[in-house]
């Protein structure tokens, strides 16, 4: 849990505070959870697939502007701990998949609410003589650091909480037979969020890196065949 | 500690104070806050109130917005620096998005899923470290030249290599997909050409196909895209049961 609280404050700083480095690449934290918690019931197999599946559903992300933003960093931390916390599985894994955008939708609200009260606090500092107005400036941005990372580690913990019980629940209801048809899914789950990465990706790009690369992975695959 | 690095360090947190009021005009006006400080008191006031009410850029390319203006105020007058900062916010806006959002940041998170999915996780750490640190070097970077072009900056960012890498790094993101995307279908198929069962046919497709059908729904994946998804594969996983 701590591991999450602390991930969750990175997180919640290079998203929110930072300007979003690639250290908030959902492949990138799933992989420093997964990492993290390792050793603690949460298979590697399970763990790989899951930092992938995030990155593929993440990947349609943009730059938000006005837009109300999703919050996939936060998730990347939290269901590699609630994986290994409920003892790893198929139907954990699934479960987990399946709510993830939900819970990327619910955790960027939390930082849309965030930039709505700012922009009533920056109105009233714009008020302000200019001296006293590039003095709580500095002071707003250097609290909001400390906001935003507070606000990583809270969700992260949130999250931690809710999702465990969720699966915990959700496993107890569905039984054997839900473990067996979230083994099929589960072995599927990249496939079906394969088209969201491949049109991220494609936009604006020439073909030729595409077939380029499309060739040599098929011959490789050929090769290993073959050998 | 020298104004040009504590301006650099607090663009570090540009996106602190980002709202849909002022968007980053906080931010920026945090980073020019240590310079702001070497001006006499009317001078400082001066910028201050002629500031606009919002302003936005790209995080990556704040530093170039910076630097240019710091030098522009010194060498041609604050009015000239504050229209170059009007001009410019919005370009290195683009610039900045193309290069981080439609390339290096695509190219860096192809890379880690084919890491990931090929050799292993703590492997991707070590991408994500190398990748995190070109970027930090490229922020720095865009201050340390916006310091030295100045009123020049516009043709100087049009020369920068960097700038002009966007189609390399989309070039290496595109190949990497596609590299990953073929292996991702190949591991997926390969038990059906060993001789699998009808479910062995029916749930990649599934897969394939369901996932298409709704990435093609939105720029934005919705909420119950995936939900859905799982939801009808878990169905036909039924289904095919016991065919």
């Amino acid at each position: 849990m701590i591991a999450a609280l602390l991930l969750g404050a990175v997180a919640g700083l290079d998203r929110g505070a930072t300007g979003r480095t690639v250290l908030s690449e959902p492949v990138v934290l799933a992989a420093l959870a997964a990492l993290t918690v390792g050793g603690n019931g949460l298979d590697p197999r399970s763990a790989v697939t899951l930092a992938v599946i995030l990155g593929m559903l993440a990947s349609a992300e943009r730059p938000e502007g006005h837009a109300r933003p999703q919050d996939w960093a936060t998730v990347a931390v939290v269901l590699p701990v609630v994986l290994a916390r409920s003892g790893g599985g198929a139907l954990a894994a699934v479960l987990l998949c399946a709510v993830a955008p939900l819970a990327a939708e619910g955790a960027g609200w939390t930082l849309y609410r965030l930039r709505l009260a700012l922009s009533g606090r920056e109105a009233a500092i714009a008020a302000l003589a200019p001296a006293a107005r590039i003095q709580a400036i500095v002071a707003l941005q250097r609290r909001m650091v400390g906001v935003h990372a507070l606000r990583g580690a809270l969700l992260a913990g949130l999250g931690v909480l809710v999702l465990t019980a969720f699966v915990g629940f959700a496993k107890a209801r569905l039984g054997p037979v839900g473990g067996r048809g979230a083994e099929s899914v589960w072995a599927l789950a990249p496939l079906a969020a394969l088209p969201l990465l491949l049109r991220a990706h494609r936009r604006r790009s020439s073909p030729i890196p595409w077939i380029a690369g499309a060739l040599v992975a098929a011959g490789a695959w050929w090769g290993g065949r073959r050998g | 500690m020298k104004t040009s690095t504590r301006a650099f360090l607090r663009l570090w947190r540009i996106q602190a104070t980002f709202n849909p009021r002022g968007l980053q005009q906080s931010g920026l006006l945090d980073a020019f806050a240590p310079w702001l400080a070497t001006l006499p008191e009317s001078e400082r006031d001066a910028f201050l109130d002629g500031e606009p009410a919002h302003r936005n850029t790209s995080a990556v390319m704040a530093g170039w917005l910076v630097g240019a203006r710091i030098r522009a105020h010194r060498e041609a007058g604050p009015d000239h620096a504050r229209r170059l900062a009007d001009a410019l916010q919005s370009a290195c806006g683009a610039i900045g998005d193309d290069l981080h959002w439609g390339a290096f940041r695509p190219a860096t998170r192809a890379v880690a899923l084919w890491t990931a999915w090929q050799v292993g996780l703590a492997e991707v750490v070590v991408v994500a470290s190398i990748a995190g640190s070109v970027e930090l070097g490229l922020r720095l970077r865009g201050l340390r030249k916006g310091l030295e072009a100045g009123t020049r900056v516009v043709d100087v960012i049009r020369a920068d290599p960097w700038v002009q890498s966007a189609s390399r790094w989309r070039a290496l993101g595109g190949f990497v997909t596609a590299a990953f995307a073929v292996g991702l279908v190949a591991s997926a198929v390969g038990p059906l050409l060993d001789g699998g069962s009808l479910p062995d046919l029916v749930l990649p497709a599934s897969a394939l196909v369901l996932g298409a059908l709704w990435s093609k729904e939105s720029e934005r994946v919705r909420a119950w895209t995936w939900p859905m998804v799982v939801a009808i594969l878990v169905v036909i996983a039924r289904v095919t049961e016991g065919v």
